[in-house]
């Protein structure tokens, strides 16, 4: 009889099980996910579809009065100061968190300090957002005065996510300029009508936040609130962990209007792009309130039925799947 | 018919050998996990299912091979098993959240099939060294030996199943290479040590060694020994472009050695002085391996022709033990050494086991430098401990400074380096002839 080749067979096993993994991370990959939300007379229904055996969070919630996110922009200028970081990093940054956008069917533009200043002081106010990680916002919109047309904006409705150094203490100028950066005072009097609204030391939450029930539901596992916003701050939901009293992640009513300032604490660390996207993706707002949700078990199509004990004034629906997502669809009922 | 058969099998001592390695595995595996490198591969895993491929978003800095072995890990978990969940996100887990962000906890399924697929490796590994010492002596007493060592050595299994690093997978395609080219299939030698090198860098450094035996084997004609050197190194580039298609495809070839691009920038910001003894001795760890390639090219003209195979195991086996003589930062890289103590310990002394003791011991306690955090994953999965004492204690009970010992670990090799030099046969023959 022929004696196997054992390290022949090796091998082969072993380039085989190489090559299937390859095909399956970049050619054919065997993960496809879908879903979609009916509305019935016995409640919410949700059908969830993964081609594998994954977990899936179902969440439902009343958005009260605020008008549904639909228009998302990113700014990024190079000809403009940055806070104590590179262009190349911001770059690579915000191209992780287009990522994790677009697995949440969310398409973000990238936007310059003179088209930032354009849509700022335009009518498009309810349903826009831009998305801050630079540290610094440019002088095209804010320069630290209280009359600055950024303000007029988040009065009128306009929503920003804020990520990296503390919101409103810088205001970027043109790096041609002798000095690229100025620092503002009472900064978060502007914002948040509050002094002492924004941390300033370095801190890392570690008891959950009043409604940490929301951020647990989305996976949101953040907890640096440094540069995070207090808790005394009124109107706003604080859904990451505390720690002397400033919040990893808040949603927060602009104080003079009905915009949103949504600040995530810290410096951009490897997965924050994850939490920011599932943030934005699940439509969340300081309005946000009756939060129902489940998790279940989820292979092939599977169907889930919420039941609502209260009427909700303006229900909308997420519908995230993966223990870290990676598939996630926001739903206006 | 079938009790006979299973009782022969287990009177099989490398079945035996297994079976305690396994019960080992087990055993530390459940109760010990680092949560660090096991929280990347759930990362890795979600960013393939999210089609982000390996390198598109942050997570994975390594080679490809190990990502693509994760995918099917991955595959065959959903698919096979139908495990819906890798990791556990309790709460309480953010309070050992670190710079590098939040540790995704695994779960004991996904961990079931990791260190089980890592276990399967270092079986696997543990075959190819028997076979190595079966060729060289024809002596399967001394070809289990050999097994024995590898399999039981405590690194390889905390490496396995505790660190759940993939050591193992580049220590099996070196032995591969090295049986290959000792059975003068080059196209196959190639192969493997293309994969080798894809998978964890370090095996590059047998290159001279190899580049050496392919020319003495075949010294009759140099023409010969190029045709067969040039096969190799075209199988070898050719096994790495197939592997590396999608990142040429995709632009991102700069990532696949971004870990070690990545760890030089950092030791030339002077931060992470663990490696930089490593990084800065380089020129002299590539002459160390050149060295070796002409060890070999002497020692086997004066020795007869049958014993070159041995000699070539030997030294290959042996550069991985030499290249480590300088601290080389993380202790899993040490599992490289590992195969020339279990290749010596099988063919010339049972004695070099206490080295290789010294220095696996010594490593493993270097891993286990801040102990408690291993057992997160334990009481997150079956809540019989309570996270936040451990937490708590864990920020008290460590080893403030581990380079110390990873200097008295690696003078385990050192040991067993001189100690193999003074009583070779090289030196043995000297001392008879001065007599």
């Amino acid at each position: 009889m022929k004696k196997i080749d054992w390290p022949l067979l090796t091998i082969i096993v072993l380039v085989f099980v190489i090559m299937v993994g390859q095909i399956s991370v970049y050619w054919i990959s065997p993960y496809t996910y879908g879903s979609d939300v009916e509305v019935g007379d016995d409640g919410v229904t949700c059908n969830v579809y993964s081609s594998v055996t994954n977990e899936y969070t179902f969440s439902l919630f009343d958005n009260g009065d605020f008008p549904n996110i639909e228009h998302l922009y990113v700014y990024f200028d190079e000809s403009y100061a940055v806070v104590d970081t590179t262009y190349e990093e911001i770059e690579k940054k915000i191209s992780d968190l287009e990522q994790e956008l677009e697995i949440r069917d969310l398409t973000v533009n990238r936007c310059d300090a003179i088209l930032l200043g354009t849509l700022i002081n335009s009518e498009n106010t309810e349903g826009y957002a831009i998305i801050m990680m630079t540290g610094a916002f440019p002088d095209t919109v804010y320069t630290g005065n209280a009359d600055d047309a950024l303000f007029n904006w988040l009065s009128e409705g306009g929503s920003i996510y804020w990520i990296y150094d503390a919101i409103g203490k810088y205001s970027a100028h043109s790096i041609t300029t002798a000095e690229p950066l100025s620092e503002v005072k009472n900064y978060d009097m502007l914002f948040f009508n509050t002094a002492g609204a924004v941390n300033s030391n370095t801190a890392f939450g570690s008891d959950p936040d009043s409604d940490r029930n929301i951020g647990s539901a989305l996976n949101v596992m953040y907890n640096e609130s440094t540069f995070g916003i207090s808790t005394d701050v009124p109107c706003s939901i604080d859904i990451g962990f505390v720690k002397d009293g400033f919040s990893s992640v808040s949603l927060t009513k602009y104080y003079d209007g009905t915009g949103m300032i949504c600040v995530f604490g810290g410096n951009i660390i490897s997965d924050t792009h994850k939490y920011l996207a599932q943030t934005i993706a699940s439509g969340i707002s300081y309005e946000t309130d009756d939060f129902l949700t489940i998790t279940e078990t989820v292979d092939g199509w599977t169907s889930y039925t919420l039941t609502l004990d209260t009427e909700y004034a303006n229900p909308e629906a997420y519908i995230s799947i993966g223990d870290i997502p990676v598939y996630g669809r926001h739903y206006s009922l | 018919m079938f009790v006979e058969r299973t009782r022969a099998v287990l009177s099989n001592r490398v079945v035996q050998i297994c079976i305690v390695g396994i019960v080992i595995r087990m055993v530390v595996g459940i109760f010990l996990t680092l949560v660090y490198d096991t929280s990347h591969w759930i990362r890795v895993s979600a960013n393939i299912a999210s089609e982000f491929g390996l390198y598109g978003v942050p997570g994975y800095y390594y080679p490809p091979i190990w990502g693509y072995l994760l995918s099917s890990i991955m595959d065959v978990g959903k698919y096979v098993f139908g495990i819906s969940t890798f990791s556990l996100n309790p709460d309480s887990m953010i309070l050992v959240a670190d710079d590098c962000g939040y540790m995704w906890t695994p779960t004991f399924a996904y961990l079931a099939l990791l260190k089980g697929f890592l276990t399967l490796m270092d079986i696997v590994a543990g075959l190819l060294i028997y076979r190595i010492v079966m060729i060289s002596t024809n002596s399967e007493k001394k070809a289990t030996v050999g097994f024995a060592v590898w399999f039981l050595c405590p690194l390889i299994f905390v490496v396995s199943c505790v660190s759940t690093m993939f050591e193992s997978i580049a220590v099996i395609f070196m032995l591969l290479t090295l049986l290959f080219a000792s059975e003068n299939r080059y196209v196959l030698a190639g192969v493997s040590f293309s994969l080798a090198v894809g998978t964890k860098v370090f095996p590059i450094y047998v290159m001279f060694v190899l580049i050496s035996y392919v020319l003495i084997k075949n010294r009759d004609s140099l023409k010969t020994g190029l045709t067969n050197l040039s096969t190799s190194i075209v199988a070898a580039i050719v096994t790495f472009v197939m592997i590396c298609i999608p990142q040429i495809f995709y632009g991102s070839t700069d990532n696949i050695f971004g870990g070690i691009t990545g760890r030089l920038s950092i030791v030339d910001s002077g931060i992470f002085m663990d490696y930089s003894a490593f990084v800065i001795l380089q020129p002299m760890v590539i002459v160390f391996a050149v060295l070796m390639g002409l060890l070999l090219y002497f020692y086997a003209r004066s020795h007869r022709p049958d014993e070159l195979d041995s000699c070539f195991f030997m030294v290959s086996l042996l550069t991985m033990a030499v290249v480590l003589m300088v601290p080389a930062g993380s202790p899993s890289y040490y599992v490289f050494a590992v195969p020339a103590f279990a290749y010596c310990t099988a063919t010339r002394n049972l004695r070099y086991v206490l080295s290789l003791l010294f220095m696996s011991v010594t490593y493993v306690i270097v891993i286990f430098g801040a102990p408690l955090p291993f057992l997160y994953t334990f009481a997150v999965n079956t809540g019989m401990l309570n996270l936040n004492d451990l937490v708590e204690l864990a920020n008290t009970i460590y080893i403030k400074d581990t380079i110390p010992l990873k200097i008295i670990g690696t003078s385990g090799i050192w040991i067993f380096l001189l100690d193999l030099a003074y009583h070779s046969s090289l030196l043995r023959r000297r001392t008879y002839e001065k007599n």
